[in-house]
């Protein structure tokens, strides 16, 4: 399986915190689930600060980036207010 | 100084004399400012430059320290000043003035911390700028809703790829008060230690966990 933990504006405004995926090839894939089983689009989840077990993506190869089975994404929002 | 003889339990008494001998800034003396500047004074800074042109307005009075009934329609600047001016060897300044491009040069003239407790993504990436270009150690703090991050910037630049994602904001007592907190304990943690690495600390409350996360951009 691969697990989505949601944090910040993602978690507040998805209908569950976690999301579980049978493996799928990459992080583009993955959002396009979030996109369907959520009611944000998959322009909102674009705009995600997504790890990869604990991993940047922009470190790796971004949406390409190829999953496995038992990878976690944090998928996170940062904030500037102050 | 017997005011603060309990920060012993965090601070050397050497420790405690870089703190009292800083001259430090705090940009923003609103949610996150308030806190931030409360926490500073108490942990002993003396020379606190307080930076911020806009006066309370009664919608602040739910998080943000020093708005009160009394402050509504006064700096935020001066009426955080007025405080501090109460914590023993605290000799704080106000600057009621916007920090711009033209003038942070000036207004930072002779300042060796800086705290970032700005409400807006432009303040925040002049702060990184200006930081990184002088080698000053920058706290960093973002709060919306139920969440933020705290960090230490000094060595690499993570606010321009990171803030360019964030979305509008909107802000209760707790987050600032979090995220402030953990502003502090990242300025302990550099004064204990002048070769801490960049640290990048994200909180969630909804989810109450709270994690450090990697620079993207390094």
């Amino acid at each position: 399986m691969i697990t989505v933990r949601l944090y910040g504006l993602f978690r507040l405004e998805s209908e569950k915190p976690v999301y579980q995926f049978e493996p799928v090839q990459d992080v583009a894939a993955v959002l396009s689930l979030l996109a369907k089983e959520s009611r944000l689009g998959l322009k909102d989840w674009k705009k995600a600060v997504i790890y990869v077990n604990g991993t940047a993506i922009d470190k790796l190869s971004m949406f390409r980036t190829q999953l496995k089975d038992g990878d976690v994404l944090s998928v996170l929002s940062p904030a500037s207010g102050g | 100084m017997e005011e603060f003889f309990h920060n012993r339990c965090i601070l050397s008494p050497e420790e405690q004399t870089k703190i009292s001998e800083a001259t430090i800034a705090v940009v923003g003396a609103g949610g996150l400012g308030g806190y931030v500047l409360n926490g500073l004074a108490r942990l002993g800074a003396r020379h606190i430059k307080i930076i911020d042109s806009d006066v309370f307005v009664p919608s602040n009075l739910n998080r943000q320290l020093y708005a009160y009934k009394q402050t509504v329609g006064k700096s935020k600047a001066i009426s955080a000043a007025e405080a501090l001016n109460n914590i023993p060897g605290c000799v704080p300044q106000a600057v009621e003035e916007e920090l711009r491009e033209d003038n942070a040069e000036r207004i930072l003239t002779g300042v060796g911390i800086i705290f970032d407790c700005a409400d807006n993504i432009q303040t925040k990436l002049l702060l990184e700028k200006h930081c990184l270009k002088k080698t000053i150690p920058l706290f960093h703090g973002g709060v919306d809703r139920t969440y933020g991050q705290a960090a230490f910037i000094l060595h690499k630049p993570l606010l321009a790829g990171f803030l360019n994602r964030a979305s509008a904001t909107e802000n209760a007592v707790i987050l600032p008060q979090l995220v402030s907190a953990l502003q502090l304990q990242l300025f302990v943690k550099y004064i204990k230690n002048n070769n801490l690495s960049d640290i990048i600390c994200y909180i969630d409350a909804e989810a109450m966990e709270l994690f450090r996360i990697e620079n993207s951009d390094s």
